[in-house]
């Protein structure tokens, strides 16, 4: 790395990424430091102008966490309430996508090591899957039903038992 | 049968006798034919060499030429020629070497076989399959915060979900996920068993009243998705209430030690070995109990609970009396109070302080037991003293009957390199003279913190309330119906029934693995 760049802390120098289909984002390193992924390629001076590949993660999820990142990395100290309320506003708003992308999100939010999307993620898709059955899930998530009808009757059987509320005879008199 | 030079071989002898072992060789598709290889007659050997060789199973291994290589049910092996005749040539016998020092039992079993140095992996565990892809790391992120029954249904979504809940890894991650959301703690009943297992039932079931027993029977608080408990009559259990499942724990054939009238409540134990990734059972009994010359003896057996038996080394009691309370286990570690009417009465230094004796959990095999000071309780009036873990943190309660309080102290700043420098504080005051006589200090007991409003679970036995620590103000949830029943153990006696009420927490934790069914 240049001499230049030495003194650590200022922040101002741009990451590189690359997605897994080739586009090129950049990113201030404050912004790319919030992946514990990216931190450490950069702490292990893997960061070079070719940019650091991200082999799991496509543009468009990229895209997003870029944003992500720099938002979040912009207002990470000495929040004001109105700074945290803007942020939790912006987090709202970011999260609300369709599965595809909230499901690309998940993977790569946890692929890349970003706690806040993480969470963010977790919490959007588990508010997504309470509530319905496991075919509305495969509906909603594009999941195809690999079991058979035999395989799937005895898992029924089995849960069912598992949860069943006993009601033995009153033995008393 | 077996393959010989790349060719279908079946080797014919008779076993008895030590006739001669005939060798046929399949052509295979060209000459779909059985050949016959070889006749070995081993009469003509020396004696010493057919003694050694001798087995209840013979067979080739391969072929070099025109020798064969030969094992023996006792990891014998040995040389002949296809022309027969000649003496074996005996290349390994077990007893000449160090590392198989000895004789081998003869088995009809292939013990002994060829391998290929080779760099394929033999695979890996099922559980390292399916995380290692990124996206069932994902799902997984989100399904351990779910309640087990949620979780349980999804496992009908595709296989890839199913395998992935089905691991222990999974199920490990879930129950410490689910359990640290804020919910209101879910309380069921653990009914009395008659004969078989105990069921559980849910306190929201109101067409079926808990099981009122007459003896009192108790059962933890919950550690990583399971709970133990005993009945007086000796039954000790392990269940993970949520899913009712239950798993008895049978004392060794000669017994636990315990006085069957003796009710101690310090008898079972529930911790978590994270080294071990299993539940650990401690079970304590009283073989000997002297309260005038304050001798005792104490019997301790450990179980790690996926091992399904009482561990057969001899495993130290904690070095002190533990008194007849109810354990708690907090920070990685079991707590017993200490019973002050078996210390010498020279050891108490200062008759105002409580003493707790813990194991560390961490390895529990090892018994690393650790003396510790609780708060000075007993400075108040006469009253009841119990370990209760409460928010993840360890607490004391101490009742005062006068007064009808009940205080609950709370450790804090016991770090590992400042042993018995624990600070004790007062982080609860319970006043019960309101609710009295339904709560009165001396037969109430805490069972946990509603963490979404800090209200405390307060459990007489016979009713179960929310106290509210800032207002005074108590809900009872549920209350015995009839107070005076008849017992069910066919005496016609009458008694004040009790009920068992544990709180359960979001676990997919099995005894057993899953889809066993237990009887009861």
């Amino acid at each position: 790395m240049a001499a230049a760049t030495d003194d650590a802390g200022d922040s101002n120098e741009m990451i590189r990424v690359v997605s897994s289909d080739g586009e090129h984002f950049e990113m201030p390193e404050a912004a790319a430091n919030l992946s514990l992924v990216l931190r450490h390629m950069i702490e292990d001076d893997c960061a070079d102008a070719a940019g650091i590949p991200l082999a799991v993660v496509a543009a468009k999820p990229l895209a997003k966490i870029v944003d992500y990142c720099t938002k979040h990395a912009a207002k990470s100290s000495g929040l004001t309430i109105e700074e945290a309320e803007e942020l939790k506003r912006f987090d709202a708003e970011f999260i609300e996508v369709d599965t595809d992308m909230l499901y690309d999100l998940l993977v790569a939010a946890d692929f890349m090591g970003v706690e806040g999307l993480s969470k963010l993620a977790v919490q959007r898709t588990a508010d997504l899957i309470k509530g319905k059955t496991p075919e509305q899930n495969r509906e909603t998530f594009g999941i195809v039903n690999d079991f058979t009808p035999e395989e799937e009757e005895e898992i029924c059987k089995e849960n069912e038992w598992a949860f069943q509320i006993t009601k033995p005879p009153s033995r008393l008199c | 049968m077996t393959k010989l030079d790349g060719c279908l071989c079946v080797c014919q002898y008779v076993r008895r006798s030590g006739g001669p072992f005939h060798l046929w060789l399949h052509g295979g598709d060209e000459t779909a034919r059985w050949e016959k290889l070889c006749c070995i007659d081993p009469t003509s050997w020396p004696d010493g060499d057919w003694r050694l060789i001798r087995s209840r199973s013979i067979a080739p291994l391969c072929m070099y030429g025109k020798k064969i290589l030969m094992r023996t049910g006792r990891c014998v092996v040995f040389a002949v020629d296809t022309t027969g005749g000649r003496a074996p040539e005996i290349l390994f016998r077990p007893d000449e070497h160090e590392v198989t020092a000895g004789e081998f039992e003869d088995t009809c079993y292939p013990t002994l076989g060829l391998y290929e140095e080779s760099l394929v992996p033999v695979g890996r565990t099922v559980e390292e399959i399916v995380f290692s892809s990124p996206a069932t790391r994902a799902w997984s992120d989100v399904l351990k915060w779910l309640p087990a029954r949620t979780v349980s249904e999804l496992s009908l979504v595709c296989r890839e979900w199913r395998a992935m809940v089905t691991t222990d890894r999974f199920i490990r991650s879930h129950a410490v996920h689910a359990s640290m959301l804020a919910r209101s703690p879910r309380v069921r009943f653990v009914m009395d068993p008659v004969g078989g297992l105990p069921a559980d039932i849910d306190r929201t079931d109101e067409v079926y009243d808990p099981d009122i027993s007459a003896m009192p029977f108790v059962c933890s608080q919950p550690c990583h998705g399971l709970n133990v408990g005993s009945f007086s009559r000796g039954l000790d259990f392990v269940c993970n209430p949520g899913m009712d499942y239950h798993e008895k724990l049978p004392v060794p054939v000669d017994g636990g030690g315990d006085n069957i009238n003796d009710i101690f409540y310090g008898r079972i134990a529930l911790g978590y070995d994270e080294e071990e990734d299993d539940h650990v059972v401690v079970r304590l009994a009283y073989t000997e109990k002297n309260l005038e010359t304050r001798s005792y003896k104490l019997r301790c057996l450990m179980r790690y609970v996926k091992r399904q038996e009482w561990s057969p080394l001899p495993t130290p009691p904690p070095p002190r009396p533990v008194a007849s309370a109810t354990p708690a286990y907090a920070n990685g570690k079991i707590y017993w109070l200490v019973d002050r009417a078996l210390t010498p009465p020279e050891s108490t230094t200062s008759l105002t302080m409580c003493e707790l004796v813990a194991l560390d959990c961490h390895n529990a095999v090892a018994c690393h037991y650790e003396i510790m000071q609780g708060p000075s309780c007993s400075a108040h009036g006469r009253g009841r003293v119990s370990v209760v873990r409460l928010q993840g943190a360890l607490c004391v309660a101490c009742s005062d009957r006068d007064a009808n309080t009940i205080d609950v102290w709370t450790m804090k700043g016991n770090d590992d390199d400042d042993d018995n420098a624990a600070v004790w504080s007062i982080e609860y005051h319970i006043e019960l003279a309101e609710h009295s006589p339904e709560y009165t200090s001396e037969k109430t007991t805490l069972m946990g913190v509603d963490p979404t409003n800090g209200r405390i679970l307060l459990n007489t036995e016979q009713s179960l309330g929310y106290y509210d620590p800032k207002t005074g103000e108590l809900e009872t949830i549920y209350r015995v119906n009839r107070m005076c029943q008849e017992a069910n153990d066919g005496s016609g006696a009458l008694y004040d029934g009790r009920f068992c009420a544990v709180i359960c927490q979001e676990s997919l934790v099995a005894i057993r693995s899953r889809g066993i069914k237990l009887s009861g």
